[in-house]
């Protein structure tokens, strides 16, 4: 603990109209240090970051950098200070080359009004040299993979000598060798003397990565320590404010029959052939790394893309459905990945996200939208899912991020389907609400639906799906039990594809 | 539990107040508008001669802004209303003058008006395909659709006006029905129909879902593009509507007639609180902002104020309108949230 | 090769090309050089707020007040010099439109970020505003009579050629044209400003979270516009040796055509000078060209509406196309 302190807030408090979002934040970030903070959603965790940044002034409170006291900071101050925030879009601009999104900010900064091309490239390179990384410097940002451009929001920061370096659920986006390979570049800038503070909930990256943990619950700081103090049941204990406790999904009882079944389906350039069945009862879990094809196979099973060959046969009987529509109809539904922008109209109310599916079972005799059954309904769901809000008819985005997917849940069982595809169903998600999502998915499956899982979460699809496919390239390579089935042998499979394909 | 119910009761309440505050400001500007122009025209406004002249102006307009804001809703523009509602009454008018002689007044009045709807369907469904389709945005797309349905009227009728229908084709723009103006009559079914369609009808709530995202719409199964179509078809009608009032009162047609009235349109959509990013909005807004425009415009022709001294009122409108509206949401929008996230607080 | 065949300027060119070998093929007289002249002349006050008005559309945002400003500008400008009698030399009215020009587009730029509006519909109320005001004010009958030096101006050559028994000409005018290109390829290629407009363009947010002043970025675009308005304005003025306060309303769709033609894309972020040059040749080429293969005014603005909306298909739906595309993951693809 011999290291000075690189900011050191003391007594932060912040609130928005009325509401507490932050109460008397002490937190103290040392010279090369890798802290975690850790929280569930609306925790207060991007409020501290927007104070540290400059964006939020904070009611109460000092902070103190280099020795100097500041009452609140302005986003210029805070990166003429070294304060770097690689935030979860990663703020880069899809339509500029590498080179310009890594050096242009800096050069800005050194009051440069004309652009340089060859210094910019030269301090680009050096940027990418210094996290030993190669990237091709005219390549188009929207061309490039997410890790990539992840990368490149952490050269420019570099550049702009970070000295201190928040990034904010920077592994959401990333499969799990690419959060590998950013975890080694954030290990290397930490012994070059930067400091990070990591914001995540995600337990294993957390344990993996961080000596020092801070928690936050609903704008307090809850607990603070060295991570050796922390086993997991106590980690999630200070997150939740309870104990959560993971029993493996064991399936009561699966049918005889194959409720629903894919036949060698493919798309062109995309997939191919992709056979398997779902029993009714059982919970499938389809896995494999970001770029395997499994999002494109579940946009498949719904008609979002269309099959080029292949058969889907529900009960027994061949969907033959063109439409989004028709296999909605017949009976599958797909809850989304991105639920912000694929599963739910943000601005409009929890009722009419609830129906928007199946809007024409919500008339009346003269075919006239029934407003009074659409409430009743929606009532009813919001009640069995427990999504926490006082009407059903408040815009979804003053929903929290659980309760927000919730409500995507809900519209797709609204649609009373036999089969539900779930597309990384937690991510982003506080632990709490990810526990009501399993339990409702086991009772659902407990009924007798037929469930898909896709998700590149590994514990969550060993513990609870009871078969898995994992996916590469494509295709379909391995069928596993996971009765018994430990997650570093589900990871190692997956890992193995990418070795794989590296010596090809 | 009872303490929850009374609750959520006095939420749908504050919701309510907090969504509709925008109709609230505009109904409190329509009847401020109303006031004004009655003190400063001494009472001349609140005239029956008066109310009845303003009762066959606005419809036309107000119909157009229909037509507008319902591609709004869409999250698009629709810029060539005038466009359509031009050509379908040039060739409404070139129809009737054409069939007249050989099957009588009124089969050729009724054969020109169903031309006049069928030319607004095809330019709509043109209009939709370009958007849909092609990927056009429509704003663009209806900006050029616009040269080419004006270019077409002023090619068929070399520039001129046309005349020569029967003075019975006035029956719509100029005829009363039980005493209420042709035009007020048509407008007021148009009003009727869209508050149903866009309130009540599923293509309605399509039309809400698809316009606050597209992709959300897309994975809950709702064909885009056939919303596309569909509004656009219907923006144009609505746009051929117009078109047969303005040359059954003129009892002619002229291509290029009207060309400030896009703008116009605009105003009162925006000032009806129609949100140009697409998904909010209602026709009742706009029946309000049309009546506040029609009573403003109207009292300034008392005043004998020049029409161009009239076209920068427009655009002052146009501006202060949605200035006025950033303030409005802001605070509608404050307390909304601050309502939301207290009674979530209180919930967990 | 591959790169040059991905680039949105290369097909222009070619379609470019391709029209003017019809046209030339319907009608020799296409090719000579009193034609060339003509149609540079022609191009110049389209050109100059085409320019402008890209950067607005690269930052995300469609101006279409600058007909009336341009009208603003150059009317007033007029009107003032008449009744002056003023006789000095033509930069004090050219400054002056220059002048008016700038104040208009500030004012437009200050509405759209001060209260976060839209940037079409703001112009399309200003753009009434200024109009309707200037006519109330100022009337609108128009200056017959321009000042010596406007008049002198205009009248200069600074080409002169004939082919067979047609004379071209072309104006100093043209030089403003060049000027404004070098100056927007400048801003847009080796300016912090201008790379800032291109990020506003890409993503406003990371804009805003990498310190660049978007607003103040954004308030320069509209500014810009505002000016080169007046500048297109008071050379239009003085091209036409007369100044009808009627004159260039309504042309805003060309300029937008132009701009969106040449390849910027509608929604920001991409846009170049090259690309931006190829579609103010392309729809000059058009306009002009249209009597040439014996297409008489009365169809005129049909058929130019056709050729617009037939090249702002092809632009788009290339675009829709792209964006479409799904990068390949099948194994026999697979990235190391």
């Amino acid at each position: 603990m011999a290291n000075k302190s690189v900011i050191k807030l003391t007594g932060i408090s912040k609130s928005f109209a009325g509401v507490k979002a932050l109460q008397d934040i002490d937190l103290d970030i040392r010279e090369g240090e890798v802290r975690c903070l850790a929280g569930g959603n609306g925790c207060g965790k991007s409020t501290v970051i927007k104070i540290i940044s400059g964006f939020y002034k904070p009611d109460k409170g000092t902070i103190e950098i280099n020795g100097k006291q500041y009452s609140h900071l302005n986003p210029q101050q805070a990166i003429d200070l070294g304060i770097q925030v690689i935030y979860q879009d990663f703020s880069v601009f899809p339509n500029l080359t590498v080179a310009e999104n890594i050096a242009l900010s800096a050069e800005r900064l050194d009051g440069k009004k004309f652009v340089n091309w060859k210094r910019v490239r030269e301090r680009a390179q050096e940027a990418l040299d210094m996290i030993n990384v190669n990237l091709d410097l005219d390549a188009i940002l929207s061309e490039l993979p997410v890790a990539s451009k992840q990368l490149v929001a952490i050269c420019r920061s570099l550049l702009q000598n970070a000295r201190l370096l928040i990034l904010d659920e920077p592994t959401t986006a990333l499969t799990k060798n690419e959060v590998k390979s950013l975890f080694k570049v954030i290990k290397d800038l930490q012994a070059k003397g930067i400091s990070i503070l990591f914001v995540s909930h995600k337990i294993e990256e957390v344990y993996e990565l961080a000596k020092e943990l801070t928690i936050f619950r609903n704008g307090k700081k809850v607990i603070e320590g060295s991570l050796q103090e922390f086993d997991r049941k106590k980690f999630v204990y200070y997150m939740t404010g309870r104990e959560i406790e993971t029993v493996k999904f064991k399936p009561e009882h699966i049918g005889e029959q194959p409720l629903f079944e894919v036949q060698n389906i493919g798309i062109k350039d995309l997939f191919k052939d992709v056979s398997f069945q779902l029993y009714p009862g059982e919970i499938l879990g389809i896995t494999g790394l970001l770029g395997s094809g499994r999002s494109e196979l579940a946009k498949a099973l719904l008609n979002l893309e269309r099959i080029t060959e292949g058969k889907i046969i529900l009960e027994g009987k061949e969907l033959t459905a063109t439409s989004v529509k028709g296999m909605i109809d017949a009976g599958i539904a797909y809850v989304p990945e991105d639920r912000l922008t694929e599963g739910l109209f943000m601005p409009q109310t929890i009722s009419r996200n609830m129906i928007a599916a199946v809007i024409e079972r919500n008339l009346n005799k003269l075919t006239l939208i029934d407003d009074a059954g659409v409430r009743e309904r929606s009532e009813k769901w919001v009640e069995e899912l427990k999504v926490k809000t006082p009407s059903t008819e408040l815009p979804v985005q003053a929903l929290s991020g659980g309760n927000q997917q919730k409500v995507v849940i809900a519209k797709w069982l609204a649609t009373n389907p036999k089969v539900l595809i779930l597309n990384s169903p937690t991510v982003g998600i506080d632990v709490g609400a990810k526990a009501d999502i399993y339990d409702y998915t086991r009772m659902l499956a407990g009924r007798g639906m037929g469930i898909i899982i896709i998700s590149d979460d590994i514990p969550e699809v060993v513990d609870n799906c009871n078969r898995v496919l994992v996916m590469k390239k494509g295709r379909i390579t391995d069928e596993l039990s996971t009765d018994g089935l430990e997650e570093d042998t589900l990871s190692d499979i997956l890992i193995d594809a990418n070795k794989e394909a590296a010596t090809k | 539990m009872a303490n929850n119910t009374e609750q959520k009761k006095r939420v749908n309440f504050l919701k309510g107040f907090t969504e509709d505050a925008s109709l609230m400001r505009l109904f409190f500007i329509m009847v401020v508008a109303f006031i004004l122009m009655t003190i400063i025209t001494k009472g001349k406004f609140v005239t029956g001669a008066n109310i009845s002249s303003m009762a066959t102006q606005f419809p036309e307009i107000g119909i157009l802004a229909i037509a507008v804001s319902i591609t709004m809703l869409l999250g698009g523009i629709n810029l060539s209303v005038v466009g359509i509602a031009n050509l379908s009454g040039v060739f409404c008018c070139l129809t009737i003058i054409k069939l007249e002689p050989s099957i009588g007044t009124w089969p050729a009045i009724f054969i020109g008006l169903m031309v006049a709807l069928v030319c607004g369907l095809v330019c709509g469904f043109l209009n939709g395909l370009l958007i849909a389709y092609i990927g056009i945005p429509a704003m663009l797309a209806t900006l050029g659709s616009q040269e080419i349905f004006m270019g077409l009227g002023i090619g068929v009728t070399e520039g001129a006006a046309v005349f020569g229908t029967p003075d019975a084709f006035t029956f719509v723009g100029a005829g009363k029905f039980l005493g209420i103006p042709g035009p007020l009559v048509v407008f007021m079914i148009v009003v009727v129909i869209f508050t149903i369609l866009l309130q009540k009808k599923k293509y309605g709530m399509e039309l809400y879902l698809s316009g606050t995202s597209p992709k959300a719409a897309r994975f809950s199964g709702i064909k885009n593009q056939k919303v596309i179509i569909m509004t656009h078809v219907l923006s144009g009608v609505l746009s051929s509507v117009a078109g047969i009032i303005i040359a059954s009162r003129a009892n002619s047609a002229k291509a290029s007639y009207g060309s400030s009235y896009v703008l116009q349109c605009l105003i009162v959509a925006i000032l009806g609180g129609i949100n140009p990013n697409g998904g909010f909005g209602k026709v009742s807004g706009v029946v309000m902002a049309i009546l506040t425009l029609q009573f403003l415009s109207s009292g300034f022709n008392m005043l004998r104020v020049d029409s161009y001294f009239k076209t920068f009122i427009w655009g002052a409108l146009l501006v202060g309108a949605m200035i006025l509206n950033y303030y409005g949401d802001r605070i509608s929008e404050n307390r909304k949230r601050r309502n939301a996230e207290k009674a979530i607080e209180k919930e967990s | 090769m591959k790169k040059l065949l991905k680039r949105n300027e290369f097909y222009v060119a070619v379609t470019l090309v391709v029209m003017c070998l019809i046209i030339g093929l319907m009608n020799p007289v296409f090719f000579t050089l009193a034609n060339v002249v003509s149609l540079m002349k022609n191009g110049i006050i389209m050109g100059i707020m085409s320019f402008a008005l890209m950067l607005g559309i690269i930052a995300g945002g469609i101006d279409v007040s600058f007909p009336a400003i341009a009208v603003c500008a150059m009317y007033l400008t007029s009107k003032l010099m008449e009744s002056l009698e003023y006789s000095g030399p033509v930069i004090v009215p050219i400054l002056m439109a220059v002048a008016i020009g700038t104040v208009l587009g500030l004012l437009n730029g200050i509405i759209i970020t001060k209260f976060e509006l839209p940037a079409f519909i703001v112009t399309l109320g200003t753009s009434s505003l200024f109009y309707g005001l200037l006519i109330t004010l100022a009337g609108s009958k128009p200056v017959n009579r321009l000042c010596p030096s406007m008049e002198a101006f205009g009248k200069a050559q600074m080409i002169r050629v004939t082919s067979g028994s047609t004379t071209a000409t072309c104006t100093y005018t043209f030089l403003f044209l060049v000027a404004i290109l070098v100056i927007v390829h400048i801003i847009l290629k080796y300016t912090m400003l201008g790379r800032g407009i291109y990020a506003i363009g890409g993503d406003r947010v990371s804009a805003e979270r990498a310190g660049f002043n978007v607003k103040g970025i954004t308030i320069f675009v509209y500014t810009f516009i505002g000016m080169a308005a007046g500048l297109g304005g008071i050379c239009h003025a003085m091209q036409a040796r007369m100044c009808i306060p009627t004159d260039l309303m309504g042309s805003e769709m060309m300029c937008i055509a132009v701009v969106v033609l040449g390849g910027t894309s509608i929604s920001g972020g991409k846009g170049t000078v090259v690309g931006t040059l190829l579609g103010l040749m392309l729809i000059t080429v058009a306009q002009n060209s249209l009597i040439l293969i014996g297409i008489t005014s009365i169809w005129q603005q049909l058929v130019s509406g056709l050729i617009i909306l037939a090249g702002v298909s092809l632009s788009a739906y290339k675009e829709l196309k792209n964006s479409r595309k799904i990068p390949k993951i099948l194994d026999d693809e697979m990235e190391v």
